[in-house]
């Protein structure tokens, strides 16, 4: 036991594997608080022991030959208000993207195939559907891309996140019960107005010192009383213990200086931002903020751009996909668009579009990719110069095609999404750590549907068609056609003649608007007369 | 003014020669037709081209126009899943469109016109065969062609189905005329585009040419289509225009909405029996032609009308415009077997209404969601019905005929319609 702390306390001490939590809460807008944890632990690639890093994540990376791996899942909008979404960006619903250390592109689809279900399991999600909608950019998309790698991303618009998947990401935490982790307390984080998670592995090197670092971030927006908070209450857990091998555990506090009241204050970072060391937290004790005259019209709007989507078009049989981007003119001028467009609409390529209001915004490449592959999604990607406060609009006119009844989703009337396009960020003039994207909404795309109660029936109409085209040829070319003298005349004119009665019986019960109820209760009004008759 | 000087000038001369009067007559009513087209482009177009009974993949000339663009900007055109041309087809439009947007219209109008004199050369050529048959056919087979809506809308969006047409026709003129040579070479191109018309071949047998020359037809189809998917070949580098073109088509890959019979059908039928029933409809389509080759020996003419409507019948995915050389040459066979056919009315009379309840049922499926797919597909299952009846009174004209000639001493009495399979 002593000797294993020991070797604990020596591994963390050189570096070979660190683990660093952090939690930073801020104030959006009135009522609305956002908390962001940070879970970062890491290792040196060339050390084969794993004491805190997760060693069924360095396998998966290992075997599969992975550089970077970012999957995250999202809950709620994150809105225009609360200025740059955290980052990675994440869409509602799922999103994956790999990097893999091969040029090889049926290498990287094979590996990815296997990636994605191995990541079922480790997360509990259900991203199946990605080993054949994921596609390959071409164009960065969510960050700058290393040109030498292979790329799979994908999205999965209606894959909901849940206390399944935190609570496997919790298990690979090395403090699970101490420390921040014990803020993770399903029930408020899931009852939030915006709720993401993102895990992200990655491989950096540092000259001859690799290192490999695993990244769980978790956002979340609540929705408070107006006037403050108190960290317990946010969370609806205490801070019980520290976590012993963490290496920092930091909590910061956003507030307006002059407003806002803090108790306790901490170390004051810079203006409005207090620090507090979690490692020498006493166990129980809060911290509050008050927060009686925030004013929304404080907060400085910092995001870059806008990105919606809106779907045209009357029919279930064709449409246009919009997509709006607005250049708020924070972030520079150089954005790639990215669509993922599934295999159930089909595009035209002929009139594809973009509209800018300025005539100096322009496309500077465009990349229009397909695979062969049955259910494959088409991926398209514009690199545009937009001017700062330019609106523009790219047009995929499209159709929506009938599928086979299997493809269908159990609720087929309900339609099928459109996974949001994502706008990324090239060069970034403010210093917004790296990479930035936005993803637009996903768009719901009401599909033709055949009628999905009688598939019997239709196979029975098409094979008698053919069969009754068949029959007679068939007859004709084997049989000897010949005068024929008719034997009976007088049965059918007995027939003929029964058919007319009837014919002539039942327009009379027409134009006398009878029905067979009336006639069946003349009949036995008729039989019981018969009856006092006797 | 001016025009009426002339018309006046020609009139006397007209008067004299009655074959000039007529063929002025045929260009006058051809540039009066293709004036249509040109304002039913102008005005109609974007309510046509979504049209699907108008539109499929193999001739949709949209589809057509971002292939050509896809190319042209060195997009790799085989990974895309909807791409279903011909190479045949790039070269032949892209050269066209050269010339801009209107050129194409041109070129179809073109054809279409061509097509209609084709049609009624093929009437002619009938009629100077057999003495008194057929007479004044070529003429209303000019007519009906050229102001047949179906024919105006395709020829107005460019659907490629009007040059489907132009090789119907130019093969139809071709076979009447007995210019077997050109016929065989004709096919071997149409059948490297949409495969099915291959069935036309088997009239080769009925004609009782010698067994030699017989060989060098067949040699001949088959050495243009050899050529043709060579040529692509080599062009394309691989073998992946067969994929995408020739067994899409013939393994019914095409589910969109069409006036097809399969279409609904590989929608609906279960994934398990998918392959089975592939299979039995191509063995379907491709054996049906056996047994008529062997049976209508006498009238090589009626066999080729037949299989003509038999490949438009059962194409995978046929637009109207496919089956409208079939009905402009119906009348010629209208004509020579007069009272037997039986359906006549009955065939006319679903056609034309299907062909109207088409648009209104797609409405109430696709916009208005009204009605659901059945609608649309109980239109066009009945107008494919109403095609296999043509089919089946086509093929019993022809015995009816024959019972003519064998029972001759019969003929006196009173046998009204009866008769029978014995």
């Amino acid at each position: 036991m002593i000797y294993l702390l020991l070797v604990l306390t020596f591994r963390i001490a050189s570096g070979l594997e660190t683990y660093n939590e952090r939690l930073d809460i801020k104030t959006l807008e009135k009522g609305r608080v956002h908390a962001k944890f940070t879970f970062l632990t890491s290792k040196d690639i060339i050390d084969n022991d794993f004491i805190l890093f997760p060693r069924v994540l360095d396998q998966l990376v290992e075997k599969y030959n992975v550089h970077r791996f970012v999957l995250t899942m999202q809950q709620g909008r994150w809105r225009r208000e609360w200025n740059e979404p955290p980052q990675p960006a994440s869409p509602i619903g799922a999103q994956l993207l790999v990097y893999f250390k091969t040029k090889n592109a049926t290498e990287a689809e094979k590996n990815f195939s296997s990636l994605v279900e191995a990541a079922n399991g480790l997360f509990c999600t259900s991203l199946s559907s990605l080993t054949v909608t994921a596609v390959s950019p071409e164009l960065p998309v969510l960050e700058k891309k290393s040109f030498e790698l292979t790329t799979r991303y994908g999205i999965v618009s209606k894959e909901t996140t849940c206390t399944e998947n935190l609570s496997q990401l919790r298990k690979l935490l090395p403090c699970k019960s101490s420390g921040l982790s014990v803020f993770l307390h399903p029930s408020k984080l899931y009852d939030s107005l915006f709720h993401s998670l993102s895990v992200s592995i990655n491989s950096s090197c540092e000259e001859i010192k690799c290192r490999r670092s695993i990244e769980f971030e978790l956002s979340v927006v609540f929705k408070t009383p107006a006037d403050g908070w108190l960290l317990s209450r946010l969370f609806d857990s205490q801070f019980s213990e520290k976590c012993s091998v963490a290496e920092s555990s930091k909590v910061t506090v956003s507030h307006d200086p002059i407003s806002d009241k803090v108790k306790p204050s901490g170390k004051e970072l810079e203006k409005g931002v207090y620090e507090y060391d979690f490692s020498v937290w006493t166990k129980g004790a809060d911290l509050e903020v008050e927060t009686p005259s925030f004013k929304n019209s404080s907060i400085v709007q910092s995001a870059g751009i806008r990105i919606w989507s809106t779907l045209g078009g009357l029919s279930q049989h064709s449409g246009e996909l919009r997509i709006s981007v607005k250049n708020l003119g924070k972030a520079g001028n150089n954005v790639v668009i990215s669509q993922i467009v599934p295999y159930f609409v089909r595009v035209h390529y002929n009139s594809l579009m973009v509209k800018c209001r300025s005539a100096s915004s322009r496309v500077r490449e465009k990349v229009f990719k397909a695979s062969k592959a049955p259910k494959s999604s088409l991926l398209i990607q514009y690199n545009l110069e937009i001017d700062e406060t330019d609106t523009c609009i790219l047009h995929i006119p499209l159709e929506k095609s009938l599928l086979r009844i299997n493809d269908y989703t159990p609720d087929a009337n309900h339609g099928m999404y459109i996974p949001g396009a994502i706008a990324t960020f090239l060069q970034i003039k403010n210093d917004l750590n790296g990479g930035y994207a936005v993803h637009s909404n996903a768009v719901l795309v009401a599909l033709p549907v055949p009628d999905f109660s009688m598939p019997f029936n239709v196979i029975c109409f098409v094979a008698t068609t053919l069969a009754v085209c068949f029959s007679p040829i068939h007859t004709f070319s084997t049989l000897w056609i010949s005068p024929d003298i008719p034997k009976s005349v007088m049965v059918k004119k007995i027939y003929r003649g029964c058919l007319l009665m009837l014919l002539a019986l039942s327009l009379y019960a027409h134009f006398n608007n009878s029905n067979l109820h009336d006639l069946r209760r003349f009949i036995s009004a008729y039989l019981q007369k018969l009856n006092e008759l006797k | 003014m001016k025009r009426k000087a002339a018309k006046a000038n020609k009139d006397p001369e007209s008067e004299k020669d009655p074959h000039l009067r007529e063929s002025l007559n045929d260009v006058r009513f051809a540039v009066f037709a293709i004036l249509l087209r040109f304002l039913f482009s102008s005005y109609l177009y974007d309510w046509a081209r979504e049209r699907v009974e108008l539109v499929t993949p193999v001739f949709s000339y949209e589809q057509l126009l971002d292939d050509l663009e896809m190319k042209k900007d060195g997009l790799p055109l085989y990974t895309f899943p909807h791409f279903h041309n011909a190479p045949m087809m790039m070269w032949i439009y892209s050269s066209v469109s050269y010339f801009g947007k209107h050129s194409v219209l041109a070129f179809s109008c073109l054809l279409d016109v061509s097509v209609a004199w084709l049609l009624k050369w093929t009437a002619d050529a009938v009629k100077s065969k057999k003495e008194g048959e057929a007479a004044g056919c070529g003429r209303w087979l000019f007519r009906t062609y050229l102001f047949n809506p179906i024919t105006i809308a395709s020829c107005a969006i460019c659907s490629l189905s009007t040059l489907y047409n132009f090789l119907a026709a130019l093969s139809a003129y071709l076979f009447f005329s007995g210019c077997l040579m050109g016929y065989v070479v004709v096919l071997g191109i149409w059948t490297s585009w949409t495969v099915y018309p291959a069935i036309l071949f088997n009239i080769l047998f009925v004609l009782d040419l010698p067994k030699r020359q017989l060989g060098i037809y067949l040699g001949v189809g088959l050495a243009v289509v050899t050529a043709i998917s060579s040529v692509h070949f080599w062009s394309q580098g691989s073998l992946e225009f067969l994929d995408s073109s020739y067994f899409y088509m013939l393994t019914f890959k095409d589910i969109t909405p069409n006036v097809g019979l399969y279409w609904y059908f590989f929608v609906q039928v279960f994934d398990h029996f998918r392959e089975f029933y592939v299979l039995t409809f191509m063995t379907f389509y491709w054996f049906v032609p056996v047994p008529l080759t062997m049976s209508i020996r006498g009238d090589p003419h009626l066999l080729f009308w037949l299989f003509l409507l038999l490949s438009s019948v059962f194409f995978p995915s046929p637009t109207l415009n496919t089956a409208t050389v079939v009905f402009s040459l119906w009348p010629i066979f209208l004509k020579r077997y007069g009272e037997y056919w039986r359906y006549t009315l009955l065939i006319v009379a679903t056609i034309v209404t299907c062909v109207t309840l088409m648009p209104v049922m797609w409405h109430m499926w696709m916009v208005s969601s009204s009605g659901n797919a059945n609608f649309y597909f109980g239109v066009t299952l009945t107008y494919n019905i109403a095609m296999i009846y043509m089919v089946i009174d086509g093929t019993f004209v022809y015995f009816r005929d024959q019972t003519n000639d064998y029972f001759k001493d019969w003929k006196s009495r009173h046998m009204g319609f009866a008769y029978a399979f014995h």
